[in-house]
């Protein structure tokens, strides 16, 4: 089955870009990289005029121009450049002991997320939810090859790395959706390794924290009581945890509130029920290289109940 | 200087009419016939700079097309998002390999080909110090650059990046053979460059024009004597890195295995180590070149020569210090990151020295702007673009930002592109008049230009936008309408208008073959030696050495142009014994110390280079029997190849001043093969050393695992060190009556006890490692590794000192013709020294802590 | 002549082994085996730093006494001149070695 075109994800997330920072360290890379850009843009300039007037002037040139365009100019720049940058380094990865602690686990091609390990320990998915300004600390791990995890408007990438923990601290500011990927190539899908980025008000996320932690949505009508069948029948639950109907898959994305997220397949398709369905039928078109089998064998009403029910996991 | 600069008091060799002659001469041949490159298919075994560089230069520019293809399929992929052209597995394979080829196939080969072309022209000599070397490393990158090019046809391309990165390239996430083709091949291609490392190093140190002392050598060898040592110390990280990786593949041993105390960071060290100091091995030969070139059309000589040479030697030096800021990202500890982004700063002051060396030239005199001065103009615009990009990307918080993203790919094409890919085209327009005799057209040659400065700028400088707003690098599709798509489509147009630029280069070469103007002598004015003859250059480069006085010797020595080259005076015009031959120097003041005598045409190289490629092909075919057999080829080639009558102990007429005489490869530290052993040792050293680093760094890093390693038996590695002080004792009483010519039974004996005390110690090494299971650990696993490096030194040394002994014993070696048992004694002393320190750790590590 | 060729690679050199010293402390310092306390470290940095940077300078100064002694038309004046400029970049790269441990209070910023 062919996935829906209407792929774009544009009105799902809302930036991927460093030029438009919505978090701490972000906005002072961001400060960085202009105060930089504009610095070094204005030496190239004046380095190419003088390669301008070099050209044209016919007395030699004394050895001052070494000197000081070779020796001073640069140990000037480089000195402000780091003083600089080593502020602003210090002030973007100081850690705060009052953080809320977030697990996240890189494996090929997705992102498993674990809220407050130490205490809920509230699983799930291929999505961030955050506090807009409170500090956020990202215990980043990976359980197979190296990924890297990166929400440009956000903060800096920090890499998942098998065997060690990464932690990194973040100060989400503004409230809205963002786009994080995966900026360490890891094998066959790596590009099809994003996620969403949800920020809310410091109110609503500790609301979102409490609403999320208890068994997922009743399925209530038929059809979806059919696809809530299909789904212990056909042996998902091996790998896939929906909290209150089949718990201790872990392999897979959990998928108590899958039918919430914005994108399916790590931020790569949109959710709905036609998607989900092309998913479960054919994965290796939609990600090669994902560990999950294709359900093809499953009917069609099958595959229809199915996705319909997960879908409607909010 | 004196002010007779041959009067050195040559000490005359002994003459003993039993071996003064030449038993390799051919009596029957003319000079020129001497010199000839021999005719039909016996040409694949020339040994001619001449021959093997331009062989280099071809196939790295085919590697070049190859690659700009592969680059040029990435950009069709990624022109509108969510493009079908290609298919993950496909476009990751084709990002691989167009780096792969670009960094290992292109780029080394190609500065490698200039160098081993220009150097003997630039510096007076009359072929490299050891042609031989030069072909053998030519046919290891043919037949490495086949084997990884070869995975194409068997499906089986490298999809892991040109930095195959762990665990994702061991067995477990990368199974098949893709990743064994890049490591096998990759390091059979990486013998050339470790062999032109030597060769270069030997080449410029030891074999230049009378009177050429180092302030008067061209500014270019001082580029490439830098990029040399930078070769011999920056790549054994990688060939070690890639050993351990290739062993982990096909062996098990768990040196990257999480689970055993292996750590993926550990390849990113070894790989890096190598990585960072490969870029500026690529663009200081580029540099040099630029050196050469812009006096030329300015008319003036460089400005700030001494200013030029600290900057190379210190930017050879302060490259090896930013390795880690390819690893901002993994989590190093924040003061670590401090280190390497101020280190990486700091390379800015030498490369700001330089840019500002040429563009202080340009005042000198009256430029003239032609097509290599072009490219020179666009390297100086693009060069220092990218490298003001650089200081960007060595602060921190801006990295963790930048890395991985396409503003990494504009940085990094910015570096290369204008640092090494303009230049050489700059080059390649200045210098292919010397190679075909004919000049390329002006016009197609601007145009040229500037296709490829327009479509480089327009494809590369929107991936700073690109990378900005968010895009990572080594993606083969993204969603659209995230911000990425009209900036790929603009970066895909410039790669296509790149491209025609070189095209166009390519038409004019073919064109120019056959309809280009004559060239006639010094066409461009130069004030360099290679131009000294008309276009071609007989294949001799000199009929007499002349001798220099001045930097600029066409300008300033007027003996030297107002007469036809050939009629020039100097060294050796007299042709000794039908033999190949040139001016051997000291290595600094450039006085002429011995003849060289050089081989002919001999298809040992090609040889033992097969016997390389079967075992290295054979490995990966998992084959070992024919591994086993393509070894023994090359250990046969190998020793055809040293097994020849020894030259020294005689002397010969020079030509020069009052009839100097001097001897012929004399046997002293000077020597061009001294010098060439102590380059290889150096290899050795950091060979040796990579593998150090990576036991402590197992040590620091994992301490758990170990504390839980089993201890090597403490008895035996006191023995070891016991032993290593013995093997270099012998070793320094081999030099010693090498160079005191002592009597040939005694070095024979000395030759054997060496012999006994290198099995002594390999077995005593064997006891020692005996209790460590090199499967329990990654920690074991490098003790083992290191355990085997020593062997493979012991076995070479143990080879030698035997062949050495046997030499004496059947009279193919008479009194005073010490060489052999003075490379001998470097050797084994070096032998000794790691032998030691590794003796050392393993009593370190068996002590109970 | 030879003399020369050592004073332009001898402060560079020098630099690598100071390099070589920095790291090595920050990473016993601050990696999991925790071998030393990062001010000690920072101790045994700073002094080390020190003592290299003022030999460095008696280095700087000897070589402008050497340079300003060779007249301009000698053989051997662009290595005076490069020893020179050796010392000079080798010194200040010295110093920017010793940064992270000037500027940061603990192995994590």
């Amino acid at each position: 089955m062919e996935p829906t075109s209407d792929s774009s994800t544009l009105d799902i997330y809302g930036s991927q870009s460093t030029l438009r920072p919505s978090g701490l360290g972000a906005e002072l890379t961001y400060d960085l990289t202009l105060a930089m850009t504009i610095g070094f843009g204005v030496v190239f300039v004046f380095v190419m005029l003088l390669l301008w007037v070099a050209w044209r002037r016919q007395t030699p040139a004394g050895h001052w121009w070494v000197w000081s365009g070779g020796i001073l100019l640069p140990v000037a720049a480089i000195v402000v450049l780091m003083t600089a940058s080593t502020a602003i380094l210090v002030a973007s990865t100081r850690s705060d002991d009052e953080a809320l602690v977030i697990d996240v686990t890189g494996y090929q091609f997705w992102w498993d997320v674990v809220y407050d390990p130490d205490g809920i320990a509230l699983r799930d998915a291929n999505e961030l939810v955050l506090p807009a300004g409170r500090p956020v600390t990202l215990r980043l791990k990976s359980d197979d090859v190296i990924h890297s995890f990166w929400v440009p408007s956000i903060s800096g990438k920090m890499d998942m790395i098998p065997g060690r923990i990464n932690t990194l601290t973040v100060r989400p500011e503004e409230p809205g959706r963002y786009r994080g990927q995966c900026a360490e190539f890891c094998g066959l899908s790596h590009p099809r390794m994003a996620f969403e980025v949800v920020v809310l008000e410091l109110d609503a996320f500790d609301e979102w924290l409490l609403t999320t932690q208890g068994e997922a949505r009743d399925a209530a009508q038929p059809e979806l009581l059919a696809g809530k069948q299909v789904f212990i029948d056909a042996g998902c639950s091996a790998c896939h945890e929906i909290r209150g109907v089949a718990e201790g898959g872990r392999l897979g994305p959990d998928l108590t509130r899958v039918g919430a997220r914005a994108s399916l397949g790590a931020g790569m398709w949109r959710m709905n029920q036609g998607n989900l369905a092309g998913w479960i039928a054919d994965v290796g078109d939609m990600k090669p290289g994902a560990q999950m089998p294709s359900y093809n064998h499953l009917s069609g009403p099958e595959l229809r109940a199915v996705s319909a029910y997960l879908a409607s996991l909010r | 200087m004196t002010d007779a600069p041959y009067d050195n008091n040559p000490v005359p060799g002994p003459r003993d009419d039993a071996y003064d002659m030449a038993p390799k001469g051919e009596p029957d041949k003319s000079f020129e016939e001497v010199w000839a490159t021999p005719p039909g298919v016996k040409v694949l075994s020339s040994v001619s700079h001449r021959v093997v560089g331009k062989r280099f230069l071809i196939t790295g520019f085919i590697f070049f097309l190859i690659a700009g293809v592969l680059a040029l399929l990435v950009r069709l992929q990624l022109l509108v998002s969510e493009n079908t052209f290609l298919d993950s597995e496909t476009y990751n394979q084709v990002f691989t390999m167009h780096g792969t080829i670009m960094m290992f196939l292109f780029a080394i080969p190609m500065l490698e080909g200039f160098a081993v072309y220009l150097i003997p022209l630039m510096i007076g000599a009359r072929d490299l110090v050891f042609p031989r070397l030069g072909a053998f490393g030519y046919y290891c990158y043919l037949f490495g650059g086949i084997i990884v090019l070869s995975s194409f046809l068997f499906d089986a391309a490298p999809a892991g990046g040109w930095f195959m990165y762990v665990p994702l390239s061991t067995s477990q996430y990368t199974e098949g053979l893709s990743a064994d083709f890049w490591l096998i091949g990759i390091t059979l291609a990486e013998i050339a460059s470790v062999t032109a490392a030597v060769e270069i190093i030997a080449a410029i140190l030891c074999s230049r024009a009378p009177g050429m002392s180092l302030t008067k050598m061209p500014i270019l060898m001082w580029y490439l004597l830098v990029t040399a040592f930078m070769i011999a110390i920056g790549f054994p990280p990688l060939i070690i890195g890639s050993i351990l990786l290739e062993a982990e593949r096909l062996l098990g041993l768990p040196f990257f295995d999480i689970s055993l105390g292996g750590d993926p960071l550990l390849w990113q060290h070894l790989f890096w180590l190598f990585g960072h100091p490969e870029v500026y091995i690529i663009f200081l030969p580029a540099a040099g070149m630029v050196a050469t070139m812009l006096p030329v059309f300015v008319g003036k000589p460089l400005f700030g020569y001494g200013f030029a040479v600290s900057a190379v030697i210190t930017m050879g030096f302060l490259s090896f210090g930013l390795w880690a800021h390819h690893m901002f990202a993994t989590g190093l500890p924040i003061m670590s990151l401090s280190l390497f982004s101020a280190a990486s700063t700091m390379v800015a002051v030498p490369t700001g020295v330089q840019i500002f060396c040429f563009i202080a030239t340009l005042t000198l005199g009256k430029p003239r702007l032609t097509v290599p001065m072009l490219f020179i103009l666009g390297f100086l615009f693009i060069f220092v673009l990218g490298g003001l990009t650089g200081v960007m990307l060595a602060a921190v918080p801006f990295n963790l930002q930048a890395h991985d993203s396409y503003f990494v790919v504009a940085h990094l094409h910015y570096v290369l592109i204008g640092g090494f890919v303009f230049p050489m085209f700059g080059a390649l327009y200045y210098w292919v008049p010397h190679f075909t005799g004919r000049m390329m057209s002006e016009t197609l040659g601007k145009w040229a230009f500037w296709l490829m400065f327009l479509g480089f700028n327009l494809a590369f400088f929107m991936m700073h936008l690109t990378g900005l707003r968010g895009m990572p690098r080594r993606i083969a599709t993204y969603p659209e309408g995230i911000g990425w798509d009209r900036l790929n489509m603009l970066s895909t147009v410039g790669a296509f208008i790149l491209a025609a630029g070189i095209a166009v280069f390519i038409v004019d070469f073919f064109r120019h073959q056959r309809s280009g103007p004559k060239t006639g002598r010094d066409p461009w004015r130069a004030a360099t030696l290679e131009w000294l003859y008309e276009p071609r250059t007989p294949g001799y480069n000199f009929r007499a050495i002349p001798a220099i006085r001045s930097r600029e010797p066409l300008w300033d020595q007027p003996e030297l142009t107002d007469r036809p080259a050939a009629e020039v005076d100097g060294a050796l015009r007299i042709s000794h014994d039908h033999r190949r031959e040139t001016i051997g120097c000291d290595p600094v003041t450039g006085e002429p110390i011995q003849i060289l005598r050089l081989p002919h045409p001999t298809w040992f190289p090609l040889i033992s280079a097969l016997g390389l490629a079967v075992l290295f092909a054979a490995t990966l075919a998992s084959l070992y029997w024919l591994s086993a057999i393509g070894g023994l080829i090359a250990l046969i080639g190998l020793t055809g190849w040293i097994w020849e009558p020894s030259d020294s102990g005689v002397t010969r007429e020079t030509g020069l001043g009052e009839g100097l005489s001097l001897p012929v490869n004399v046997v002293d530290r000077k020597s061009h093969l001294h010098v060439g052993t102590i380059g290889t040792i150096l290899i050795l050293y950091a060979l040796f050393a990579s593998l150090l680093f990576a036991g402590l760094f197992l040590w620091n890093v994992q301490p758990e695992f170990a504390q839980d390693t089993a201890r090597p038996a403490r008895i035996f590695a006191l023995v070891s060190a016991a032993l290593s002080v013995i093997l270099f004792a012998l070793s320094w009483m081999t030099g010693r009556r090498a160079l005191s010519q002592g009597s040939l039974a005694a070095g024979m004996l000395i030759n054997l006890l060496t012999g006994v005390a290198i099995v002594a110690l390999g077995l005593s090494f064997f006891w020692a490692l005996l209790p460590v299971d090199p499967y329990s650990t990654a920690f074991a696993a490098v003790g083992w590794a290191m355990g085997a490096y020593v062997a493979a030194l012991l076995a070479v040394s143990l080879y030698w000192t035997l062949f050495n002994a046997l030499r004496k014993a059947t009279g193919n070696v008479v009194l005073g013709q010490g060489l052999p048992d003075l490379l001998l004694a470097a050797f084994g002393k070096a032998t000794a020294v790691m032998a030691g320190i590794t003796a050392v750790a393993f009593l370190v590590a068996g002590t109970p802590q | 002549m030879t003399r020369l060729v050592f004073h332009i690679a001898g402060p560079i050199t020098l630099w690598s082994l100071h390099f070589i010293a920095i790291y090595a402390l920050i990473s016993a310092a601050c990696a999991p085996r925790g071998l030393m306390d990062v001010d000690v470290m920072r101790g045994v940095a700073t002094i080390s730093t020190l003592l290299i940077g003022i030999a460095m300078l008696a280095w700087l100064v000897l070589a402008l006494r050497r340079s300003r002694r060779i007249p301009d038309d000698a053989e051997e004046r662009p290595l005076a001149i490069a020893a020179l400029w050796s010392v000079g970049i080798s010194l200040m790269a010295i110093l920017a070695n010793l940064w992270p441990v000037a500027t940061l209070a603990t192995c994590s910023g």
